[in-house]
């Protein structure tokens, strides 16, 4: 485990997320709704509208039939200079930020915002989960050995070919301090072609079902308590010499 | 030691339902996300225990193409919700009967034996109502289709009255 560092100069997060799950009111998408839109319109112009699409598919031996019906769900803004998504929808709110990652205040001061006026004109009933995830990239070096870099490499058998193309890991555990959960994916991809720096994804997904009130302030609270849990991960999954690159 | 019995409220899934993680923009997002469903895909495919699943899901598909008792076809909602829910079942539980109930929505029933059964209804917005009864007890409750896995109340009633 890598000793915990109050802060990294060039942490390798390549995406944050900070999601509520809602119970959606009803009505659908309305005028109200879309408010929400052109609040937040100035600072993220690029407007996408999202759809739910359901399709059926069902074959017979005389024939084959589809079915399929377009739900409209929300709005998915962007900002690309800024590297900003935010996904307004019946559903849920997510905020996503790319890299690069300013940092803990700047991005939960920035959900907080945009939340505001999706709560007022989506009108949920109440907030059903909320989840944090961040992906990070390490980047590693040529000839590495993963288990120099990760705590929890994949295993390999003695006697079985060392050299790893590509792996999958993921575990879902829970935290009974803080009554949550995290799903933790590690993955490595096949090195896409001479000169491409191989690396892996570690990616920590903290979540917590529940009830809150969407104007709750313990909502707040508890993504800063998730982003401790995320951390403690972070540096549970790595090794010194990993993180000494990141400083 | 690696303890793996799960929380009391948390909701319960199956191997075929991946973890629930919030969709991400990245293409590192992109890759994740392709390689989990892979993996899970491949692995559908190299074992068949998922036969009585997919049992499940051609009734269901079945019984969405025909006109409901409302004279209308089941709402694609209800038929995505009740597929996650299906998808989200354990291998080891028994598969129910699907229907289409009198309000349209996908009705899921298990038949355990005299006096002992689960009955659940999903609606478009996935919400589940239920009613099971064992022996003289009778009880009723809603729930919702979560992303996650199936609703600790449903699971645990179900798992209670299969195994009673």
């Amino acid at each position: 485990m890598a000793t915990p560092r109050d802060h990294l100069n060039r942490a390798p997060i390549v995406e944050a997320l900070l999601d509520l799950r809602v119970r959606p009111a009803e009505g659908g998408t309305t005028p109200r709704t879309k408010s929400a839109v052109e609040a937040l319109r100035p600072d993220y112009p690029e407007v996408q509208e999202i759809s739910k699409i359901e399709g059926q598919l069902l074959i017979d031996a005389k024939s084959v039939a589809t079915t399929h019906a377009s739900t409209p769900l929300g709005w998915q803004l962007k900002n690309a200079a800024a590297g900003r998504v935010v996904r307004l929808a019946q559903d849920g709110f997510t905020f996503s930020q790319l890299r690069p990652y300013p940092s803990w205040n700047v991005f939960l001061a920035e959900a907080r915002r945009l939340w505001n006026p999706y709560a007022s004109a989506f009108a949920p009933h109440e907030v059903s989960r909320l989840g944090l995830r961040y992906i990070n990239r390490i980047a590693l070096p040529a000839n590495a050995s993963l288990e120099d870099w990760l705590e929890a490499p994949p295993p390999i058998p003695p006697q079985v070919p060392r050299t790893v193309q590509r792996f999958l890991t993921q575990v879902v555990v829970y935290d009974e301090g803080s009554s949550a959960s995290a799903t933790i994916t590690q993955a490595m991809e096949q090195a896409q072609g001479a000169g491409v720096t191989p690396a892996v994804l570690l990616d920590i997904d903290v979540f917590r079902h529940g009830t809150w009130d969407p104007t709750d302030q313990q909502i707040w609270e508890t993504f800063g308590k998730f982003r401790g849990l995320k951390n403690r991960m972070f540096y549970a999954s790595l090794k010194e010499a990993a993180i000494k690159e990141y400083e | 030691m690696i303890p793996v019995a799960p929380p009391p409220a948390s909701p319960t899934a199956g191997l075929t339902a991946p973890a629930d993680v919030v969709p991400g923009f990245s293409p590192e997002a992109h890759t994740i996300s392709g390689m989990v469903r892979a993996a899970i895909e491949r692995w559908l495919e190299s074992v068949d225990v998922r036969g009585p699943l997919l049992g499940a899901l051609g009734a269901l598909n079945d019984v969405c193409q025909e006109e409901g008792p409302l004279g209308k076809p089941v709402d694609p909602g209800s038929w995505s919700a009740a597929r996650r829910f299906l998808m989200q079942m354990p291998s080891s539980w028994p598969m129910p009967d699907v229907s289409v109930d009198a309000d349209n929505d996908i009705a899921l029933d298990w038949d355990f034996g005299w006096r002992r059964g689960m009955a659940l209804s999903i609606g478009p917005t996935g919400r589940i109502h239920y009613a099971w009864t064992s022996g003289s007890d009778e009880a009723h409750g809603a729930a919702w289709v979560e992303h996650d896995g199936i609703s600790a109340a449903v699971a645990g009633t179900l798992a209670r009255l299969s195994e009673a």
